[in-house]
């Protein structure tokens, strides 16, 4: 489990990364660990799901906590990340558990359509 | 120049179309459970406006128009029901800046009310059915009214639509009832109690005439078309011309449709709907649709023109173009293919479309969405494809185009009304095109038959 976390950890400052590929076959307990990185709309499948997007509750324009929202940030659930511009309700955006930060997918300012991915989270237990 | 489509489904699909032969841009919006359907991937651009349902999505004005500013759209195209004849909606895209592709808000809004829509159509002189010129506010009044009409009559609420609010009363004696049940339910479903009395023309046909009239005024009346074959009030199948409407009688009725139009204050593309009695001349104003409506491909066939590009084209303030309303022996005639289970009372079905080939030849032309493996569910209306054929040849030929196009057609893993339609090009009634029926012949006829 801590291996993927790793494995991602290590990856996040790595956008241009495609794919991870990790097996160790040692040890008689054998591991193998895939994951795929799509820089337009992530995609991302290990072995136990431990993911998930905060998406666009409303069409709009996207207005970002920046400082929240940075790679790394701790996130509660519940907590509010920034608001659709101009969209009636529902426009806050939260975050719908607790987790971490590990990059945003859509920008600060840009338009944005309903359900869009905004930031790719690492959940918690 | 850009235009942002309000819609789904194969009218989406129809007004991209138009927007890409025009030259103009083209901006689709979707629910979450329509993010697959062709007409997100054929627009330029697409957004999607809301999760699944069209309440929260196609209908909901704030997400549409907003999807507008966002893309920089300078018009709608509203499609056909959802926001199309909603007056709120052509104010707010006023209101934003944005060009709706219909009548003007306030136009739509005064014709709502029937009385007023009647009494500016009678006024001039067009021929509305007979009834109440104003709202029976007692039965000792209804009384009076309905006599001087003549039994049977249909008592109707004002607010009443789509087919709902309207009580049949085909003697004297069942009067004071109907108007005690009928303005109960009335103060239930909408608050308030407007009731009027209409004639019950029970042995009329349903003819309809395309109109189009430009912002300076100008208006064409198109060649009528007949929707007599309806289940339930919802037409099934279309053609044109009427089998009943002679060269003597078109002009009247023509001018009729073109008066109307003018009187009621309406541009954009309107279609106005009339009763024929078996007499086969006379006909009653019943009344009049303010949107494209469904059946739009089958005057286009007739005639060789685009509806939907003139529609687009009155909009951005061009004038009407000369159109001539020849069609020498040629017919045309549309069959509604529904997500209906003929065999089974014409239940909705639901599934996943495994297979889909569509008819060609001479004058055949396919309406739809549909493409292999798209998702079929319930939250919409049931029309999968419209099947539009036409012929030079006249209608027995165009009869046999349909039967010979609706063998070609196969749609697998959802059902279809296909049976339906082979069936009925085989009743010698309907495909005799001589013997008088109504808008209630299914009723007895479908009972009859045994869809397979």
């Amino acid at each position: 489990m801590t291996l993927a976390l790793d494995i991602l950890e290590w990856a996040k400052d790595k956008p241009d990364l495609a794919e991870i590929h990790y097996e160790n076959k040692a040890n008689g307990a054998p591991i193998e660990i895939t994951i795929k990185f799509d820089s337009s709309k992530p995609n991302v499948s290990i072995n136990e799901n431990r993911l998930a997007y905060i998406e666009a509750p409303a069409i709009g324009r996207l207005a970002l906590d920046i400082a929240k929202t940075q790679p790394g940030q701790r996130l509660n659930a519940g907590e509010l990340i920034g608001h659709i511009e101009g969209a009636a309700a529902p426009s806050r955006i939260t975050s719908p558990l607790s987790g971490k930060v590990l990059r945003a997918v859509a920008a600060h300012g840009a338009p944005i359509g309903y359900g869009d991915p905004i930031i790719l989270l690492e959940i918690k237990n | 120049m850009k235009v942002l489509v309000a819609n789904r489904g194969e009218i989406a699909v129809r007004a991209i179309r138009a927007l890409k032969e025009m030259g103009l841009s083209s901006v689709a919006v979707y629910s979450q459970d329509d993010r697959d359907f062709p007409h997100v991937s054929l627009a330029d651009e697409a957004w999607c406006i809301g999760p699944a349902g069209a309440k929260e999505s196609y209908l909901n004005m704030e997400r549409v128009l907003m999807a507008a500013k966002i893309s920089g759209a300078q018009a709608i195209h509203p499609g056909y029901g959802f926001l199309a004849e909603n007056d709120q909606f052509a104010n707010a895209c006023d209101n934003a800046g944005v060009t709706f592709i219909g009548p003007k808000g306030s136009v739509m809004r005064r014709l709502a009310d029937k009385f007023e829509t009647k009494k500016m159509v009678r006024r001039a002189g067009v021929p509305v059915i007979p009834g109440s010129q104003k709202p029976t506010p007692t039965v000792e009044i209804a009384l009076s009214e309905a006599r001087a009409i003549g039994f049977p009559v249909l008592l109707k609420a004002n607010f009443g639509g789509g087919g709902r609010g309207i009580y049949l009363v085909p003697e004297e004696s069942q009067l004071s009832r109907a108007f005690d049940t009928a303005r109960a339910e009335s103060r239930a479903a909408v608050g308030k109690e407007e009731l009027y009395l209409e004639k019950f023309l029970d042995q009329a046909r349903h003819v309809e005439v395309q109109a189009a009239r430009d912002l300076q005024g100008n208006v064409h009346a198109f060649v009528e078309r007949d929707c007599t074959i309806q289940r339930r009030n919802q037409k099934l199948l279309e053609e044109s011309p009427s089998p009943f409407i002679s060269s003597e009688v078109r002009p009247r009725l023509l001018e009729a449709a073109a008066q109307a139009t003018t009187a009621c204050g309406l541009t954009s593309l309107v279609t106005v709907e009339f009763l024929l009695l078996p007499d086969q001349k006379t006909f009653y104003f019943m009344e009049i649709n303010k949107r494209i409506q469904v059946e739009h491909p089958v005057t286009e066939e007739l005639l060789g023109i685009d509806l939907i590009q003139l529609q687009i084209a009155l909009a951005l303030d061009e004038p009407l173009p000369r159109i001539t309303n020849d069609f020498d022996s040629r017919h045309s005639i549309e069959a509604r293919i529904n997500c209906e289970d003929a065999a089974q009372n014409f239940m909705p079905g639901e599934g996943l479309v495994t297979r889909f080939e569509v008819p060609g030849g001479p004058g055949v032309r396919v309406d739809t969405f549909l493409t292999p493996y798209v998702q079929i569910g319930t939250n919409y209306d049931s029309l999968l494809a419209k099947l539009i054929v036409s012929s030079p040849a006249g209608r027995q030929a165009g009869i046999n185009r349909m039967k010979r196009a609706l063998g070609e057609l196969h749609i697998e893993g959802v059902p279809t009304t296909i049976p339906f339609h082979q069936k009925l090009m085989n009743d010698p009634i309907f495909a005799g095109g001589r013997e008088w029926f109504t808008t209630r012949y299914l009723e007895t006829w479908i009972p009859k038959q045994q869809f397979n």
